[in-house]
């Protein structure tokens, strides 16, 4: 019984994995869709989206599964919890690649703003943090995860700055005005998107050390 | 430097025998599980040629650090875990009895994921090495220290502060200060895995540029989430999909014109 259940988790987690590979590999394309003005890939990427959210279904049934019939306790019981909440955020993190690129299919590529090289430099801090974060969930590194919080306050500022100077240019030319709003909208995704991977990396906290560190109470 | 010619027709098995004339690491029947439940890698059967950059890459979670640790015996410190076929390194079993861990990490350095320099100043990380293992003559060690700081591209910046602390590198600084710490164990080989994964554009480039300028005089295996990464720094490059080594094959090769649909799938659906 016991064997039956870790190859059960063992199951869930490889699905976890899976689906965090399918998340990353969508935001990539969402600012490559951006950068390159590609409609037809920002398309695909909204259809994509379904099989992430499939596979987010079908990943809380199992959990819930798991918790109904075999009421995991201390380290399990933590993973089941964290994985849960992980689940939920790498299924959120997909609907912002959607946002983003539902936005590119908006944007007019005639207006080119200033700023647009700030967005893919922003998509990659938050893809490297999305990246580790997975990391620190696959090899269950507390250390790691410590680590992606850090780098949110790098992305807040880079997101501010970024908003600041995408106002001044709109300012100085109205036409850009309905570009910036574009802008604004994917970069405030991309900033979400460092959220939930902090997120994530809170829960293989959890996961490793049954801490709860969320809201950065105690430090 | 050897370059290993690729020829249109049979080049795999071309480099496969070239690469056989340098071989440093080789994996026979190597499979790896973290518990009985968990296989993350299955016959894996694999020749490194020394002097030479070679990348891993995968999707997350297909084995890649997994692979990496077993060429240093990192993962021999999970409870639970086990390993079956051999791992051989200069054509010596690194599992067998009586292999001294101590020398094998000597011989084989590695550099994670995320940097992790001592909290001590940045002369002592460098220095921490050669003094554990018994170098105690000033003059040797403040060579050793400068030649690995060098190596590591870091000697310029940090030459007037080696007394300040570590920590207060910036995050592409602190990296490379743990190359160098591995640099002054004097290895042959090493394990770099995700090495630039935290790190802003600039000094990522920084890292490549001094991993190429690394290889002259050693052996590197580097995992690597970034497939332009792979195609910019390295000569061989193997390919994973769940615990799987799916191709191995020379870099321009895997990334022109794969042998294997999976890589081809792979390569063109992820890059860029
Ligand atoms: N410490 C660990 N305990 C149990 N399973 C692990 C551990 N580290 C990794 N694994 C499992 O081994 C597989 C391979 O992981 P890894 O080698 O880290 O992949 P990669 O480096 O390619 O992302 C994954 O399925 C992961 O869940
Ligand atoms: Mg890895």
């Amino acid at each position: 019984m016991k064997e039956k259940f870790h190859e059960y988790l063992e199951n869930i987690k490889k699905d976890l994995i899976f689906l965090s590979n399918q998340v990353e590999h969508n935001i990539h394309q969402s600012i490559k869709a951006f950068v390159t003005n590609d409609e037809k890939l920002a398309k695909k990427i909204i259809d994509d989206d379904k099989k992430i959210d499939r596979t987010e279904v079908e990943i809380e049934d199992k959990f819930l599964g798991l918790l109904a019939m075999q009421q995991p306790v201390a380290v399990d019981l933590r993973f089941t919890v964290g994985g849960l909440k992980m689940n939920n955020d790498l299924e959120r993190i997909g609907d912002h690649a959607v946002t983003i690129a539902r936005t590119v299919i908006n944007i007019d590529a005639g207006k080119i703003l200033e700023t647009k090289d700030d967005i893919p430099a922003l998509g990659e801090m938050a893809c490297k943090m999305l990246h580790l974060a997975v990391n620190a969930f696959i090899h269950q590194d507390a250390e790691l995860g410590r680590q992606v919080c850090k780098m949110d306050n790098e992305v807040d500022d880079f997101y501010d700055g970024f908003v600041k100077r995408t106002i001044e240019v709109c300012k100085k030319d109205r036409d850009k005005l309905d570009n910036g709003f574009h802008y604004v909208r994917i970069a405030r995704s991309l900033e979400r998107i460092a959220d939930h991977s902090t997120n994530i990396s809170e829960d293989v906290i959890f996961m490793k050390e049954a801490k709860i560190i969320r809201h950065h109470f105690q430090e | 430097m050897e370059i290993i010619p690729v020829t249109e027709k049979n080049s795999l098995e071309q480099d496969n025998r070239s690469v056989k004339r340098n071989e440093v690491v080789r994996t026979e029947n190597l499979d790896f599980f973290y518990n009985p439940e968990s296989h993350a890698l299955k016959n894996i059967n694999l020749s490194i040629p020394g002097k030479k950059v070679t990348a891993f890459i995968g999707p997350s979670g297909c084995g890649k650090s997994t692979l990496l640790r077993c060429f240093n015996r990192m993962n021999d410190l999970l409870p639970g875990s086990y390993l079956k076929g051999r791992v051989l390194i200069d054509n010596k079993d690194i599992y067998a009895n009586g292999i001294r861990l101590e020398e094998l990490r000597k011989k084989v350095g590695m550099v994670f994921q995320k940097s992790n320099p001592f909290p001590m100043s940045i002369w002592e990380n460098v220095a921490f090495g050669p003094r554990v293992n018994g170098e105690s003559d000033k003059h040797t060690i403040e060579e050793v220290v400068k030649s690995a700081l060098e190596q590591a591209d870091l000697w310029k910046e940090t030459k007037d502060r080696l007394n300040e602390s570590a920590l207060d590198l910036s995050g592409g600084q602190q990296q490379r200060l743990c190359i160098a710490r591995t640099l002054a164990n004097k290895p042959e080989i090493i394990l770099m895995d995700e090495p630039a994964s935290a790190l802003d554009p600039i000094s990522t480039g920084k890292i490549e540029e001094t991993i190429i300028e690394l290889k002259k005089n050693y052996t590197i295996i580097i995992v690597t989430h970034n497939m332009q990464q792979a195609a910019r720094i390295s000569d061989f490059t193997a390919f994973m999909m769940l615990g799987e080594m799916i191709e191995f094959n020379d870099t321009k090769t895997l990334f022109t014109n794969p042998n294997e649909n999976l890589t081809e799938e792979y390569i063109t659906g992820r890059f860029g």
